[in-house]
């Protein structure tokens, strides 16, 4: 029994601690654009250690884009219709 | 005309760093033997002490998952997990490599779960001192299975990571950046030295011994922490490679040196203080004995030092080594992660063997 009740508390301790990182690190990776499937998988996987992978690629992406004078292409562009085409 | 829908911010022209959420659409990878290894070595190192228990004599029992109630059931869960994840993996699908870091890294957490339990445990028992040095913690420690299975576990979940960002590449060499090399070799020897002896007390009349490893003194926990955090930090300064990364990593190892060169200073010169004015009799401890993981941890912390405050200079980070993808043995040709991969399988293999005789 107390084999059982042990491996229930371990389990849920490691279903908790994966849950939560991946919650964090999909937060901060949206934050950043950085793609889902990304920040979900390295904040399961990595912990604590995903999530400030995901801060740490995303700010330089940030900062690549703005390097370049672009927006990130997972983000809608601030200025949609660049002027006349026309004139 | 020029296309009036076109986006005028983009220049065809530059390069750009987009993480790319699927570079890979099919879903592929290619079969390797590295990360087989890595997921073994992840359980191998499960089976090797996360716990060890000094008492004060010279018998050392180390205790793993499995000694735990219930623990064999969660090492077949993830045994469970893994497999699956193995047979994916050699159909060749990338799915196979998430599952399988899944399960190195639920191994790998549930060593540093364990290890934050044991220092709560160690901080909430009546503390025994002599000369300043609390026995109570020198008796419970760290065993070197957790070192190993977070590592392991550390690198095959960057692996798969990095899979699922990165396609296929034909190229013939890659570049390795000589700072995170430099930085990990320091910061992995002063992680394992941190759970071994530094100070050997010894009793001749009762023949009892009590050893003072480094995760007895105080404030040792939040050192470690902050070690394994550099350490994660260059992994992914290895994979990003980007300034930014460096100079983070830099600087928290650089914090982790210092730190670990004073504890070992304070530790060496209060030992050798101790012998020198009480040479006869400590409260009945006669012989203290500096043990080799002392002076392993101080050097490793001088070499931390020195790479960390290098790493600050721009011309330090853009240093590299090439690396050749494959490398020709004889006649065939072989993948570098492969030969990679099966040295380490062949290490674990040593170990089995010598801790089946032994």
């Amino acid at each position: 029994m107390t084999g059982v009740l042990s491996y229930i508390a371990f389990m849920m301790i490691l279903f908790v601690w994966c849950l939560g990182w991946l919650g964090i690190s999909a937060f901060v990776g949206s934050l950043l654009d950085v793609p889902a499937r990304v920040s979900v998988a390295s904040g399961v996987i990595l912990g604590p250690l995903g999530v400030l992978y995901v801060l740490l690629s995303g700010l330089i992406q940030k900062r690549g884009m703005r390097r370049l004078g672009r927006t990130s292409p997972f983000t809608a562009s601030p200025t949609p219709f660049p002027g006349d085409p026309f004139a | 005309m020029t296309n009036p829908f076109a986006d005028p911010f983009v220049n065809p022209t530059a390069p750009t760093t987009v993480l790319s959420s699927d570079s890979s659409p099919d879903g592929r990878v290619r079969r390797s033997v590295l990360p087989i290894s890595l997921l073994v070595l992840c359980f191998t190192g499960a089976t090797m002490p996360w716990v060890l228990f000094r008492p004060l004599g010279d018998e050392r029992r180390g205790f793993n998952v499995t000694d735990v109630p219930g623990g064999m059931g969660i090492v077949w869960t993830l045994v469970l997990l893994a497999v699956p994840g193995f047979a994916l993996f050699m159909a060749g699908r990338r799915s196979g490599l998430i599952l399988m870091a899944l399960a190195g890294g639920m191994l790998g957490w549930m060593a540093t779960i364990s290890g934050l339990l044991l220092s709560v445990i160690t901080s909430i028992l009546p503390s025994f001192k002599l000369a300043g040095i609390d026995l109570t913690k020198t008796q419970v420690g760290q065993g070197q299975g957790v070192p190993v299975t977070m590592l392991a576990s550390l690198i095959l979940g960057f692996i798969a990571i990095q899979s699922l960002q990165r396609g296929e590449s034909n190229a013939t060499s890659f570049r390795v950046p000589v700072a995170p090399i430099l930085a990990l070799t320091p910061l992995i020897l002063l992680a394992v030295n941190h759970h071994t002896e530094w100070l050997e007390l010894g009793s001749e009349d009762t023949a009892v011994a009590a050893a003072v490893p480094g995760d007895s003194l105080y404030g040792s926990g939040l050192l470690l922490v902050g070690l394994w955090i550099a350490v994660g930090i260059w992994i992914i300064a290895l994979v990003l490679r980007q300034r930014l990364v460096y100079v983070f990593a830099a600087a928290l190892s650089a914090i982790v040196g210092g730190v670990s060169l004073v504890y070992s200073v304070l530790v060496w010169l209060g030992g050798k203080a101790l012998v020198w004015l009480m040479p006869q009799s400590v409260e009945g401890w006669s012989s203290l004995r500096v043990a080799p993981g002392l002076y392993v941890t101080m050097i490793s912390a001088v070499l931390l030092l020195g790479v960390s405050v290098a790493t600050f200079a721009p011309s330090t980070t853009e240093k590299s080594v090439q690396v050749n993808t494959a490398a020709s043995l004889g006649a065939r040709t072989a993948r570098t992660s492969d030969i990679v991969g099966a040295v380490i399988l062949f290490l674990i293999i040593v170990y089995a063997v010598v801790r089946v005789v032994t």
